[in-house]
């Protein structure tokens, strides 16, 4: 027998017989339930870095205090990113708070820099900012 | 599709891209287009079904929880098979002594019976081959798979397997000379065009 021939016969042994369907079902259920879970854990996630952001931009201007900006749900990029770094272990505990971890993974100060603003959300969040100044 | 077609791997690529992206229904697409195939990979390094089916929801509970890697990934197919390939060693790993399987028995691929009333014709020759693969080690066995079944290069399978290109093709020349002698009874009885 050739190699050729040999190839072709175990070529021919390769038939791709039908799955059951349970299997299909077993299989995208515990993919989709995983994929499901990853996107809550990422949402959770997200809004920590969102309260963390803030809490970096109205801590750094002097406006707040830890507990009151946990509810803040809206975040400067431009600002947040120069601030983020300095001041990160501060904000372990807000993580704990959000998202039951206290630990900031690595890439968390590119996703904070990845949250877009609008121009007219940054015009906003300034206004609020400067009347928060004014107050204090 | 044949995965030695571009458009195979562009297929999972952008699958995996849609799966990111929020659309659950991806994950049904990416398992319609290579369950097969993954099981019948996964079935030659574990030669159970049940433990196939295990590496195969392995490996889609992996891509689902970061389906970026496999639609970044530079040879799709090939990470979707290593990936596989990875959940099956690690059920083969952990089975006792006792839970190995013999390759002679009812239970191995070859002979199991359920497994043999899949495929489609219940040809002699093709349980043959199956079980003279079987019989071959498990590394040599999955060169086979890959490189006549999945129709992939010896780069490729040299990606999927972490050894080298020339590694993997000693591999498939030594599983061929044992094919050969093993598969020697048969070759008689089947025609070539």
């Amino acid at each position: 027998m050739t190699e050729q021939q040999l190839e072709l016969l175990i070529a021919e042994a390769g038939s791709l017989p039908p799955l059951p369907v349970g299997t299909r079902w077993r299989v995208l259920h515990a993919a989709g339930e995983a994929r499901m879970q990853q996107r809550e854990r990422r949402q959770r996630y997200r809004r920590a870095l969102i309260a963390v952001a803030c809490a970096v931009l109205l801590l750094a201007a002097g406006t707040c205090e830890l507990p009151e900006i946990t509810s803040l749900r809206t975040i400067g990029r431009r600002c947040a990113l120069s601030l983020y770094r300095p001041v990160e272990p501060a904000f372990a505990v807000l993580l704990s708070q959000n998202a039951g971890s206290s630990d900031f993974p690595e890439g968390t100060d590119k996703a904070v820099g990845e949250y877009e603003l609008s121009d007219d959300s940054l015009h906003r969040l300034k206004e609020r900012q400067q009347r928060l100044m004014n107050v204090h | 599709m044949d995965p030695s077609n571009p458009a195979f791997s562009v297929q999972i690529a952008t699958a995996a891209r849609e799966l990111k992206q929020g659309d659950l229904a991806a994950l049904g697409r990416l398992y319609d287009l290579t369950a097969g195939r993954l099981m019948r990979y996964a079935e030659s390094l574990t030669h159970q079904f049940t433990d196939a089916e295990d590496a195969l929801q392995g490996a889609m509970v992996r891509i689902a929880g970061r389906p970026e890697l496999l639609a970044q990934a530079d040879l799709p197919w090939a990470y979707f098979i290593r990936i596989v390939r990875n959940e099956a060693l690690k059920i083969v790993a952990r089975r006792k002594p006792e839970q190995a399987v013999d390759v002679q028995s009812a239970e191995g691929w070859a002979s199991q019976e359920s497994t043999v009333e899949r495929i489609a014709e219940h040809e002699e020759s093709v349980a043959s081959v199956r079980k003279a693969l079987q019989r071959l080690p498990a590394e040599q066995a999955e060169v086979v798979v890959l490189k006549i079944w999945e129709g992939m290069t010896f780069a490729e399978i040299a990606v999927v397997t972490g050894e080298s290109a020339n590694t993997v093709a000693s591999r498939y020349r030594y599983a061929l000379q044992k094919l050969s002698r093993s598969l020697e009874s048969i070759a008689g009885e089947v025609t070539y065009d």
